[in-house]
């Protein structure tokens, strides 16, 4: 452990700022009213401080020092920080009432420090989603003649006259289920690590308390910071939920097209009043209100941990909802297979990265707030 | 903002009490100025390290569990003064304390409603004290109160109630303490709170003619890491969990019983054990048991793996620290660890005598016209060298208050 002053250095400089700062917050607690984050570091510092002193009996103390057992002062783990890492909202309201913050000499910015800990679990590959966008438009260009691709094409199949339903399918479907099940796996990592034997115990039945974290979830009631929402919060709030929102809109779209193609063997494109061009327009017209949104924020700065992670996300989230619009105007013109191939090439490129992806916070964060309701349960709160 | 037009109440600091006086100046109608001798980003005083404040209430409400009655306030007020308490100043506080969470309420002041600390006598600033001082500073600035940082004073004319170059219809002085020139005067002490409460102002003042009360020898204390920065540490820096271990002075030996003192009061207990030793300098010893039960700190703890061992890293005398932990019992696995501890004031004791207006009072009895006192440079008048938890935060909100609004009664009178 170093002393609160000093700045970390070297490879575990995230984890070590974070951890020094979380020992700051847990003595400190001022902030405790403000958010899961704070309320977690508050419940973890309690539990270092009294590991011992509640339960050992002077008998168990004799064994406990009788068996060599390695001693060290208490401190945070890993695991106790990824989990605080991936609870924090980034809203800014404990850094602007921190009486350590800069210029203090003790510096403390949790939201910056928790934000690089967040980074750690994502690593960006925009060159992957790149040549996959490349890929796709060049195969399309090359493949399908070029009659086929600058043609009008209307009516019921229109799209699979230029790339085949089983092509796109199967190319979608593999990076997605690939993706899916590499995420899934690191997040189960992430709540084995969180979830230690002791707060096991403290936490009670995840299953009861999944109704709490859907809840937080889908409403971000952490940005509220316990009363005290600060103005970045709201807007952040509202484009965080239009890109969400406007992206399970999509994702339901295509699921409907799904149902469709399946189960009435009806085949896209569909009538602009039907169920998934409805969804799928509004949820576009979200995501790039979103996307758009969020990176004109974030280079707005405020606590700024500059993190390229989410630029990568929103342009990609950007694209691939732009581009599926400009799909729905066009595909009535000649320039609709082109456009195909462009949607398409932006899907697959965000399917192929998602698992390394800053999209990765949205199941660590699930994860996270659901082990909080847990122990808020746990709490009587 | 005022713009060019001469301010008529000037408000000296940059804490609680000043920002209520200024608040409540500017609404009475006053064209206000606020001089806070901290930069932006310090600013507050000590109100940034704080967190809660004493409320005498009827029934329990959103922001206070249970009740705490008027004379229940007083009666502690009494005992923590060892009975030097102001009566009327006490009483006016006691009762005014009940109206200001709405009050500050209604001046932006957000209060914690959920996860609070059990306390039935406080109320606490959701985010603490500087998210408090931000929101109070935001509605003076919203207000049009004219707030010039770094802007430090050394006197205020008792007669007229000038602070160079400014020449206001009323002043309030409002500007803290005197913790920083006590630090400055006693080699070893380590100041928690900010460094800008310097007590020129009150120092002046008191050559001036203007009647002290308090003591200018008291202060309130805790023990803090030694390591600590010279000023600002705040709430962080303190030293907890002395009955898991030993507490020995700067050659190795015992100087009080860890065990006798384990209430609230213990930080001020050791505050001023530490201090009254002759090198102001001692350390809490634990050994691998103690560690664990030892409350978190900020300040990771110097180890050793044999008794001897940490008495050199502590710069103590080996044979007189085994002794110690032989006597105290308590210290007995290895391996052992240590942090070393310092006086760390708080807040300074000695001030400003004022009356029921928060006038300045002069020796001779006779309270000045338009210079106004609140907050820490006054509250000796009702705390005397005593403490209690929430009431400096109290003392500041009420008497700002009222300085504000009779300092703006008699600018515009």
């Amino acid at each position: 452990m170093r002393s609160p002053e000093t700045p970390p250095s070297g490879s575990l400089a995230p984890l070590a700022e974070a951890r020094r700062i979380a020992t700051i917050c847990a003595v400190c607690n001022y902030c405790n009213g403000f958010c899961e984050a704070m309320r977690a570091i508050e419940r973890r510092g309690d539990h270092l401080s009294r590991r011992a002193a509640a339960a050992a009996s002077p008998r168990e103390d004799r064994e406990r020092g009788g068996r060599g057992k390695s001693v060290a002062a208490p401190a945070f783990s890993d695991g106790d920080i990824a989990y605080i890492a991936h609870l924090c909202h980034n809203c800014g309201n404990c850094l602007t009432s921190c009486q350590y913050a800069p210029p203090h000499v003790f510096a403390v910015d949790a939201p910056r420090a928790l934000a690089e800990v967040r980074s750690l679990s994502w690593k960006e590959r925009p060159w992957l989603a790149l040549a996959i966008f490349v890929a796709v438009v060049a195969l399309t260009v090359v493949l399908v003649p070029w009659g086929t691709l600058t043609a009008r094409h209307s009516g019921e199949g229109a799209f699979y006259a230029v790339i085949p339903w089983a092509t796109m399918t199967a190319a979608a479907l593999a990076p997605f289920l690939f993706g899916t099940a590499l995420v899934g796996a690191r997040v189960a990592r992430f709540w084995r690590a969180l979830s230690r034997p002791d707060d096991v115990r403290r936490g009670g039945s995840a299953w009861r308390a999944i109704p709490l974290a859907i809840r937080d979830v889908a409403s971000l009631r952490n940005l509220e910071g316990g009363g005290i929402p600060c103005e970045r919060s709201i807007a952040r709030r509202f484009l965080h939920h239009a890109l969400a929102y406007g992206f399970l809109l999509c994702f339901a779209a295509t699921c409907t097209a799904t149902l469709y193609h399946h189960g009435f063997g009806w085949l896209a494109p569909y009538p602009l009043s039907s169920l998934p061009v409805i969804l799928g327009t509004v949820g576009g017209i979200g995501m790039v209100i979103g996307a758009a949104g969020l990176a004109v924020a974030r280079r707005g700065g405020g606590t700024a941990f500059d993190n390229t992670g989410d630029f990568v996300l929103l342009a990609q989230l950007f694209a691939v909802a732009a581009s599926g619009l400009a799909l729905l105007a066009l595909r009535d013109t000649p320039a609709m297979g082109l456009l195909l191939a462009v949607h398409l090439g932006t899907v697959l490129g965000f399917f192929a990265t998602l698992p390394f992806g800053r999209l990765a916070h949205a199941p660590y964060r699930l994860t996270a707030l659901l082990k909080a309701a847990m122990e808020r349960k746990a709490d009587g709160a | 903002m005022t713009g060019a037009l001469p301010e008529q109440v000037l408000v000296i600091g940059g804490g609680l009490a000043a920002l209520a006086a200024a608040i409540s100046a500017r609404r009475a109608g006053a064209r206000v100025t606020m001089l806070e001798a901290a930069p932006r980003e310090l600013r507050g005083g000590n109100t940034r390290h704080s967190r809660n404040l004493r409320i005498a209430h009827d029934g329990p409400t959103a922001q206070i569990p249970g009740s705490y009655s008027e004379d229940e306030f007083m009666a502690d007020l009494a005992k923590a003064s060892e009975g030097r308490a102001d009566p009327a100043l006490s009483r006016l506080l006691a009762r005014a304390s009940s109206d200001l969470p709405g009050w500050l309420a209604a001046q932006g002041i957000v209060f914690q409603k959920r996860d609070i600390p059990h306390s039935r006598k406080t109320a606490f600033f959701l985010g603490g004290g500087k998210a408090a001082v931000n929101a109070l500073y935001a509605t003076a600035e919203r207000l049009g109160v004219r707030v010039l940082y770094g802007a430090g004073v050394d006197s205020v004319d008792l007669g007229s109630g000038a602070a160079k170059p400014f020449h206001p219809c009323a002043t309030v002085i409002a500007c803290g303490g005197m913790q920083a020139a006590m630090q400055a005067a006693r080699p070893g002490f380590i100041n928690r709170g900010t460094p800008y409460a310097r007590g020129e102002v009150l120092r002046q003042a008191l050559a001036d003619g203007a009647e002290a009360t308090g003591d200018a020898d008291a202060a309130h204390l805790v023990a803090v890491d030694a390591r600590s920065p010279h000023a600002d540490g705040g709430i962080v820096t303190r030293v907890d969990g002395m009955e898991y271990g030993m507490a020995v002075d700067a050659r190795g030996a015992r100087f009080a019983d860890e065990t006798a003192v384990t209430g609230p009061t213990r930080y001020a207990t050791w505050g001023r054990l530490v201090a009254d030793l002759p090198e102001r300098s001692a350390a809490l010893v634990l050994d691998a048991l103690g560690i664990e039960r030892a409350p978190l700190s900020v300040f990771p703890p110097l180890e050793a793996p044999t008794l001897p061992e940490l008495a050199e890293r502590i710069g103590a005398d080996a044979a007189t620290l085994e002794a110690s932990a032989r006597e105290a019992g308590r210290v007995t696995r290895p391996p052992f660890f240590a942090f070393p501890m310092r006086p760390g004031i708080t807040f300074t004791c000695f001030g400003l005598r004022v009356d029921e207006t928060a006038r300045v009072v002069r020796r001779d009895g006779s309270p000045c016209v338009n210079v106004f006192a609140a907050g820490m440079i006054m509250a000796p008048n009702i705390l005397g060298t005593g403490y209690v938890a929430g009431g400096g935060m109290t003392v500041g909100a009420v008497f700002g208050r009222i300085a504000g609004e009779e300092a703006a009664r008699h600018a515009l009178a």
